[in-house]
């Protein structure tokens, strides 16, 4: 290469380097004002109609806890193939009260202040109804998502007066939906997918009646539909539900079942089949009737547990797991938080509770 | 060779150096800006009425939800509400509120969604607006979760003083609030609405609408808020359009357009003309919905048309005469309110017909 083509090779380069430059050197990317430095939306109206609630929560949940409990709802925070509605602010006032009362409170005192602070979710929304899936005609309860949210539905529903539909349909969700949050924090033992897995039913779990699950060792029709609701439904069942009801639970999953109707599990389901039988008399001696023929008699014979389970023997080795895994993974004792929230439970004053949102 | 290369690259880069890539703004601020400015400007809006807003609400105008649930009544209805402080104090009175009026309340705000939404994010504690939202079991008697197919959320589509256009967030029903005069009392409001109805809507007269002379549809059992638009000489299973609708202050308001193939063109809103005898389309003031004529009722044979002072022009003087030798002859303390032609017998009949109350016949 001689020096002409050297000296234009330089300038070839210098022309491109500049041109370069010039076009980087574009001062059209100015910045407008942030939108997140005013916190002007974080100062509560004192005019607002939800003034009181509004405070509640800043004070009992998102300080303390950095938890945003929203009420007000939001449905781009929901599946919006459901037709959802909002919880009514009087409603949404209990539940807040009823959160803290039953929840939290509960936690702290049995897991100590910083459990909750670390492991519940950051957000808790509230919808005042329930969420149908025609397809399988069941609703959606409640939805915990990602260890951060747990939804609640159904909330317009809520009424204190029935201590027992109130635990079934919201604080055993509660409990429910925050086992998922720490079981996606830190996973459940592997050998649980042992016990039933032969058993689960991930689509036609709600057709199956309650006694036919305890027997195959599921504490309810949808801790049988898959592994992580069976952990789950095991947990939240055993801190709401009391031992009167776990004895019978017990009792029904030793013995053998059958659905008076396969897909109508609210019809019931038998432990017994009626088999007719010769009728004897006081000796032993079989009665006839005036035809010659013998007298039959109608008996009810129980079932054989045919399922190849023992249900009750299985109920008693999922909690044990439960409550092994509460105390060693996150030094929570199950016992201890079953009688704290059972006491609650059994305490509840709404008035009192409500009177703290002044 | 390589001279080429070189100038080329020159070249090269004189041409990169020429592509400067600035646009023009289209707006003169931030999307996010712009948002948050909507949001204030939409909220000081609809908090300035301090008699609040009418709501002409439809639940939906899905016509696949038409067809499936024919039998539930989509009919508009009225609501009036007011914006303050977070608040939506609503009112209402409807077949669903036993005809009753209702006042509601819930917390509403202007959410930056997409775009600016109107959500009333408490359900009110008498439901009057989510209740058509509620995804059931009513109305359809089934665990669908379908419910009326309602909105209680809303897009803010325009804002004026005088009129905010909304668009339902999930299912799309075009919804006005138009504010209130300052000093209209809510509750005569409905009993205007009322008396707005038993004057235009009558379950003895099938009205018809009309594009100029011409008869397009005859619209039956317009009492139940729901018109069943049949063309001329139609086939009533196969032709009838069901067409729910609303009575307003200022008239009648169709769910949406009629669209059917005879008829494709923008008539919704109503008005009724100054005499009271027709309400003409707003926008195609060729179409109007009147009474049908006396030859047309006639071939009806299941009911009666009223003439009135008020549905039929130059009886004025007729009829106070009429009326007055009824009062008395009879020595009679009820007033003479209409006369009905209907046929008797197959044959046409004119009949008297008192009144006491508005239908007390």
């Amino acid at each position: 290469m001689n020096l002409f083509n050297k000296c234009l090779l330089l300038i070839s380069a210098a022309i491109l380097a500049v041109a370069m430059m010039m076009t980087s050197c574009r001062n059209d990317d100015s910045l407008t004002d942030t939108i997140f430095g005013d916190d002007s939306a974080d100062i509560l109206d004192p005019n607002s109609y939800t003034y009181k609630l509004d405070s509640f929560l800043r004070v009992e949940f998102l300080i303390p806890y950095n938890v945003r409990f929203i009420y007000k709802m939001e449905d781009k925070g929901t599946d919006m193939n459901y037709n959802l509605v909002p919880a009514t602010y009087e409603k949404s006032k209990e539940m807040a009260v009823l959160t803290k009362y039953l929840w939290f409170e509960a936690y702290d005192k049995i897991a100590g202040v910083n459990f909750l602070k670390k492991t519940c979710p950051r957000i808790i929304h509230l919808i005042g109804s329930p969420a149908y899936n025609p397809a399988t005609g069941t609703e959606l309860l409640g939805l915990a998502e990602g260890g951060l949210k747990v939804s609640l539905f159904k909330v317009n529903e809520l009424d204190v007066n029935n201590v027992e539909a109130m635990s079934e349909l919201f604080f055993k969700t509660m409990h429910h939906e925050f086992s998922h949050i720490l079981h996606q924090t830190k996973a459940y033992p592997k050998d649980f997918n042992l016990f039933s897995y032969k058993d689960y039913n991930p689509l036609g779990w709600q057709d199956r009646n309650d006694s036919i699950c305890f027997s195959l060792g599921f504490v309810s029709p949808y801790g049988g539909s898959q592994t992580r609701e069976d952990w789950v439904e095991v947990i939240a069942n055993y801190i709401v539900k009391t031992d009167k009801w776990w004895d019978k639970a017990y009792e029904v999953a030793a013995k053998g079942w059958i659905q008076k109707d396969k897909m109508q599990p609210e019809l019931g389901a038998l432990d017994y089949e009626l088999i007719k039988e010769v009728e004897l008399n006081a000796q032993g001696d079989t009665v006839w009737n005036a035809d010659g023929t013998p007298k039959m008699v109608e008996k009810k014979r129980p079932l054989p547990d045919t399922d190849g389970v023992d249900g009750a023997a299985m109920l008693r080795a999922k909690l044990a797991m439960c409550k092994e895994w509460l105390l060693v993974e996150w030094g929570v004792d199950l016992e201890a938080l079953r009688a704290e929230v059972q006491y609650r439970q059994d305490h509840i004053n709404l008035d009192s509770l409500l009177r703290q949102l002044k | 060779m390589k001279r080429t290369v070189i100038i080329l690259l020159s070249i090269t880069s004189v041409v990169l150096s020429s592509c400067k890539f600035e646009e023009p703004d289209l707006f003169d601020d931030s999307a996010a800006n712009r948002l948050l400015k909507a949001q204030a400007e939409y909220t000081k809006i609809l908090c300035s009425a301090p008699n609040g807003w009418v709501m002409d609400y439809f639940p939906n105008v899905d016509s696949e939800y038409a067809s499936t649930y024919p039998n539930v009544d989509m009919s508009g209805r009225t609501l009036l509400v007011k914006f303050q402080d977070g608040a939506a104090t609503l009112a209402s009175k409807h077949n669903l509120t036993g005809n009753r009026f209702m006042r509601d309340t819930c917390a509403f705000a202007v959410i930056t969604d997409n775009g600016p939404v109107l959500s009333f994010n408490t359900y009110g504690e008498n439901g009057l607006l989510h209740f058509f939202a509620d995804p059931g079991p009513y109305p359809t008697s089934d665990e669908l979760g379908v419910g009326y197919y309602g909105d209680y959320e809303f897009m803010v589509l325009n804002a004026t003083a005088e009129v905010v256009k909304l668009k339902g967030k999930k299912h799309g029903t075009y919804i006005d609030l138009r504010r209130l005069p300052d000093s209209q009392d809510w509750e005569s409001y409905f009993q205007m609405l009322a008396d707005k109805e038993n004057n235009l809507l009558d379950t003895r007269v099938t009205l018809v609408l009309r594009r100029d002379d011409e008869v397009i549809y005859t619209l039956s059992e317009g009492y139940s808020h729901t018109f069943n638009a049949l063309p001329p000489g139609g086939d009533p299973i196969s032709q009838t359009t069901r067409t729910p609708f609303m009575i307003t202050d200022y008239g009648l308001l169709l769910a949406k357009n009629f669209e059917t193939d005879s008829l494709k063109t923008n008539v919704r809103t109503f008005r009724l003309n100054a005499e009271g005898t027709k309400l003409i389309a707003d926008e195609n003031s060729e179409y109007s919905i009147t009474p049908p004529s006396l030859d047309m009722f006639l071939q009806q044979s299941t009911s009666v048309f009223l003439a009135t002072k008020e549905n039929i022009t130059g009886m004025d003087a007729l009829f106070d005469q009429i009326s007055a030798e009824f009062v008395s002859a009879f020595n009679s303390t009820r007033a003479l309110n209409s006369i009905g032609f209907g046929k008797r017998n197959d044959k046409p009949a004119m009949v008297l017909y008192l009144q006491n109350g508005t239908y007390a016949y």
